[in-house]
């Protein structure tokens, strides 16, 4: 008798236990802006590729969607106004991690009525019956019954949260595609504002300091190397393009154009491969073009 | 009074095990439905019926723009860049489409995006189309905005400033007949 309502006492304690980790997790140290950046980033998926978040992505619509939650940050906008207003503009598909109604309150839901059931359950095995007792069984039912609530809480948690890292995981995971600290943030924005009105001289050196700054951040880089391209600075771009992570498509595509501008015969191989790594790339259709014209 | 109680209890165990079949029923039911509806929702439709993003700011031509002064026209703001192909196509297309109908009251804004002014203005010169004007977009955000997902992208604003329709891929010569001409039939 005991033995089962410890059971059952072990399931609540279990279920109180998973919520109050929950409630932990989500009551950490306050972020930085950029860790803030970076999260919502992560929970944003990129409109434009399959099965990648905007954090991730090397897309110029998921680098220019990062660019827009680091504004509405610095602006004093709250992670679930920013998330808002993307679902506004992309619809909700472009929230990873789904809120808190539909299916997500669904899944919260059913630990509690699975306990709800589990408990109605004990107390009908402890109810009298005309035939004699069969322990073992029961006592197998009791601990199914106890851990159907704990197994099913741990499921529902992990589908509402997302479980994405926290922590220093997510942080050193960011540090590939996210502005690394906050100078070179600064003067990547810096120089985005100077290249909107057309400065393109000051965006190139404001672009150069931000890389030198956080020479890791390969999208600093790309968009470097594009000024660089477009303002003739063709052996630069290369070279910078050259240094860049291999797999970024944007990096290919950049060597490629400068190798073009040049007039070196692997230009077409380098195309070719950018074409094969991304071939829905906005910019997919006019490089299939100059290959084409190449020809 | 025994059998009392084992009706009592058969009946309390059948509510319970009714109780469980409804929940998981409807849990399951609830979890499907979600998924049908996320996979069948249509994203282009995010904005329409809604106000139009703000869109302002310096040209490709050097000057000034803003949608908010075309309220009363039909607005066709188009997205592109000089690096995009399909963009190349269509902008002759957008600037004929603006020429024949501007009496009917339509205007063509464009939206460069992540593009330089130089590049920009010589595929203007190049397709016929510098009588199109263009906010310049270097980073994007803009494009953002309006919920752009590549280029080219092409909205319909009504004369209230609504978005109405929305164009992935360039323009065609159907759809300008189809959706952008009766359009203009409306109040002006």
């Amino acid at each position: 008798m005991s033995r089962r309502r410890m059971a059952a006492l072990g399931a609540v304690v279990g279920l109180l236990a998973l919520v109050g980790w929950a409630l932990w997790l989500a009551d950490g140290p306050s972020p930085t802006p950029d860790e803030r950046t970076t999260a919502i980033a992560e929970a944003l998926a990129c409109p434009s590729c399959e099965g990648q978040s905007v954090a991730h992505s090397e897309s110029p619509v998921a680098r220019q969607m990062r660019l827009v939650v680091a504004e509405q940050v610095a602006q004093g906008r709250s992670d679930a106004e920013i998330r808002q207003w993307f679902a506004d503009r992309y619809g909700d598909d472009v929230l990873l991690s789904p809120p808190l109604r539909g299916s997500g309150a669904v899944l919260w839901a059913v630990p509690v009525l699975v306990l709800a059931g589990g408990l109605a359950l004990v107390r009908r095995s402890r109810a009298p019956t005309k035939a004699p007792a069969v322990p073992r069984p029961g006592r197998r039912r009791l601990a199914v019954v106890a851990a159907v609530p704990v197994v099913v809480g741990l499921v529902a948690w992990t589908v509402v949260t997302g479980a994405r890292p926290s922590g220093d995981a997510a942080a050193g995971q960011a540090a590939a595609v996210e502005p690394a600290g906050g100078t070179a943030a600064l003067l990547a924005g810096q120089a985005a504002d100077l290249e909107r009105r057309g400065d393109d001289s000051g965006a190139l050196e404001a672009y150069r300091a931000a890389y030198r700054a956080a020479p890791e951040d390969s999208s600093v880089g790309v968009r470097l190397a594009f000024l660089l391209l477009k303002t003739g600075h063709v052996q630069e771009a290369e070279d910078l393009a050259k240094g860049l992570q291999a797999d970024s498509v944007d990096a290919v595509l950049l060597l490629g154009m400068a190798q073009r501008s040049r007039g070196e015969p692997e230009a077409r191989a380098t195309l070719e491969r950018f074409l094969a790594l991304a071939p829905s790339h906005p910019a997919a259709a006019q490089v299939r073009q100059l290959l084409s014209e190449g020809s | 009074m025994t059998s009392a109680v084992a009706t009592g209890e058969r009946t309390r165990r059948r509510v319970v095990r009714t109780v469980v079949a409804v929940v998981a029923v409807a849990g399951v039911a609830a979890l499907l439905l979600s998924g049908a509806l996320g996979g069948s929702r249509e994203p282009a439709s995010a904005l329409a019926g809604r106000l139009a993003p703000p869109l302002a700011g310096p040209t490709v031509q050097g000057g000034k723009a803003d949608l908010a002064d075309l309220r009363g026209k039909v607005v066709l703001v188009n997205v592109w860049a000089s690096w995009c192909g399909p963009c190349r196509d269509e902008l002759p297309l957008l600037a004929r489409t603006r020429e024949r109908l501007a009496r009917q009251g339509l205007e063509v804004l464009g939206l460069d995006m992540s593009d330089g002014p130089v590049a920009a203005r010589a595929l203007l010169e190049e397709t016929a189309a510098t009588s199109l004007t263009s906010v310049v977009d270097p980073d994007g955000t803009q494009a953002v905005a309006w919920g752009v997902r590549g280029v080219p992208e092409t909205f319909l604003v009504d004369r209230q400033g609504v978005v109405r329709e929305r164009r992935i891929g360039p323009v065609t010569e159907e759809w300008v007949r189809d959706v952008v001409e009766p359009s203009l039939q409306g109040q002006q």
